[in-house]
């Protein structure tokens, strides 16, 4: 009979936090300063994009503003429709890369905004990093969702299960800022 | 109930990583000062999986295993394991899952890299081999690609970042840490009890199926409602690796199992195989799991 699979998944997990495999990467440094220490309150903290191994120096992203201090977005760029600006860079990229400076870009979503920063040198995207943040805690759109129709019980809920939630609004401002570089 | 009830306090820290947010609570009466470099180094785990497991980065360890087709390739103990646990999980499966299923996803449009928005291209056809074609030597720590192949360790990747992260925090006895809809939970929430752990309902956003009371378990939910590919109309990101179609006996599938790893392979391989199958294969892996169907008929697996 075969071995399950929970007690092979186990003994791999072990395997590899014995390794230690992060002891020799940079990646803390990745992390550093970007988890804000804040008093209360839900906050959001971005890391900065892993580099590929052996890649330059990692930039660390401006603080994530805190979501108790957050200033409302006054005039934010105007958001391209995220495929359209999506294409146009792409095509750009097809073309032979992207102008050299740094970007910024404002993805939106029903989770709240995200800013982002993009560094093109040699007409090739150097870095991407994520300036602020109001993304809300997913749990904060649950708690006040009418939960009696299909739910079994009352009680409030400490976390949520479910397929995989992609990071759209990051993407949406990544492309946007991509747009500009073109 | 902890004595000294008044001073704990949830600190929660969030991030992106595998192109989704993951969050982390701490339930203690330490100020977060003290905590928050462990969790530092609990999140750090998701980049350094990331940057190993990656199909959406030809430098990658995982992909440049193709610059070295027909050949052994001595890889890290990370990559290592979790491609012979996509191994073991496709020869249990008989194929339903098989990690090689990466090009035909790249060409499905799972091919954006959303770090960069780049388009990756592998340049491997969508047909060209099955896990057959890796091999594995442990003793070696080798894997062996017979045939160019994408490995897309995806369903895997993210629930071994939970559990590694779990190791990390480990002088916590109160935490949950949550990517994406997975999560492992420790402990007891604020208010001394079970981890109130809510399972999205497939078909109703915002809603949930259920609330399960945890503690020292991780879940995972697959399901067809979230990720699509770029211009496809209602096809999910879960595919037959036989049939290379769409699944569309079952909504979602959450499992509860002792690592996230499992559970989350073992809710991707039960989407797969259907509701009869799957409930069946979830049984004898001696997990708990909740089946939802596309009509919102929900089996319950001793949960």
């Amino acid at each position: 009979m075969h071995r399950g699979l929970v007690a092979l998944s186990a003994s791999a997990v072990a395997a590899i936090y014995m390794a230690g495999y992060l002891r020799t990467q940079s990646a803390d440094a990745s992390i550093g300063a970007a988890a804000l220490p804040t008093a209360q309150s839900v906050q959001v903290a971005a890391a900065a994009p892993a580099a590929p191994p052996a890649a330059r120096a990692i930039t660390l992203p401006t603080p994530v503003v805190p979501f108790t201090q957050r200033p409302r977005p006054g005039a934010p760029p105007t958001a391209a429709p995220a495929l359209q600006s999506q294409a146009a860079a792409a095509a750009q990229q097809a073309k032979g890369g992207f102008k050299d400076g740094t970007y910024t870009g404002q993805g939106s979503s029903r989770r709240g905004d995200v800013w982002v920063s993009i560094q093109v040198q040699s007409g090739r995207i150097a870095n991407v990093s994520i300036t602020r943040s109001t993304l809300q805690y997913p749990l904060r759109d649950i708690a006040g969702l009418p939960n009696q129709v299909v739910q079994r019980q009352s009680a409030q809920v400490d976390i949520v299960s479910r397929a995989t939630y992609s990071s759209q609004a990051f993407r949406q401002a990544v492309s946007q800022a991509l747009s500009k570089a073109a | 109930m902890p004595s000294a009830l008044h001073v704990r306090t949830k600190h929660e820290f969030a991030t992106i990583s595998m192109d989704t947010w993951v969050n982390v609570q701490v339930v203690a009466d330490s100020p977060r000062e003290t905590i928050e470099p462990t969790v530092q180094r609990a999140l750090a785990w998701f980049e350094t999986v990331e940057r190993i497991c990656t199909r959406f980065d030809p430098t990658s360890e995982v992909m440049q295993l193709l610059g070295h087709v027909g050949c052994p390739v001595r890889v890290s103990t990370l990559l290592f394991e979790v491609a012979a646990f996509a191994h073991d999980l496709a020869k249990q499966t008989n194929g339903a899952f098989d990690p090689t299923i990466g090009a035909t996803m790249e060409q499905l449009g799972f091919a954006t890299n959303y770090r960069t928005g780049e388009i990756v291209n592998s340049h491997v056809g969508a047909e060209s081999g099955d896990f057959h074609d890796v091999r594995l030597d442990r003793r070696a720590r080798t894997i062996l690609l017979r045939r160019p192949v994408v490995l897309d360790l995806n369903a895997l990747a993210k629930g071994l970042a939970i559990d590694l992260a779990v190791q990390e925090l480990q002088s916590y006895p109160d935490f949950c840490i949550e990517a994406g809809g997975d999560l492992y939970v420790r402990g007891h929430n604020m208010t001394g009890e079970n981890w109130h752990v809510g399972i999205q309902h497939p078909r109703a956003e915002g809603l949930l199926a259920r609330t399960l009371h945890l503690s020292e378990v991780a879940v995972c939910t697959s399901g067809d409602y979230e990720r699509r590919a770029p211009g496809a109309g209602a096809e999910g990101h879960i595919l037959d690796a036989r049939t290379r179609q769409p699944v569309l006996d079952l909504a979602s599938v959450t499992v509860v199992a002792p690592t996230a790893m499992a559970a989350d392979g073992l809710s991707t391989a039960a989407m797969i195989l259907g509701r009869e199958r799957g409930l069946e294969f979830l049984e004898d892996q001696g997990v708990g799991g909740l089946l939802v169907t596309p009509d919102g008929a929900i089996t319950s697996l001793g949960l």
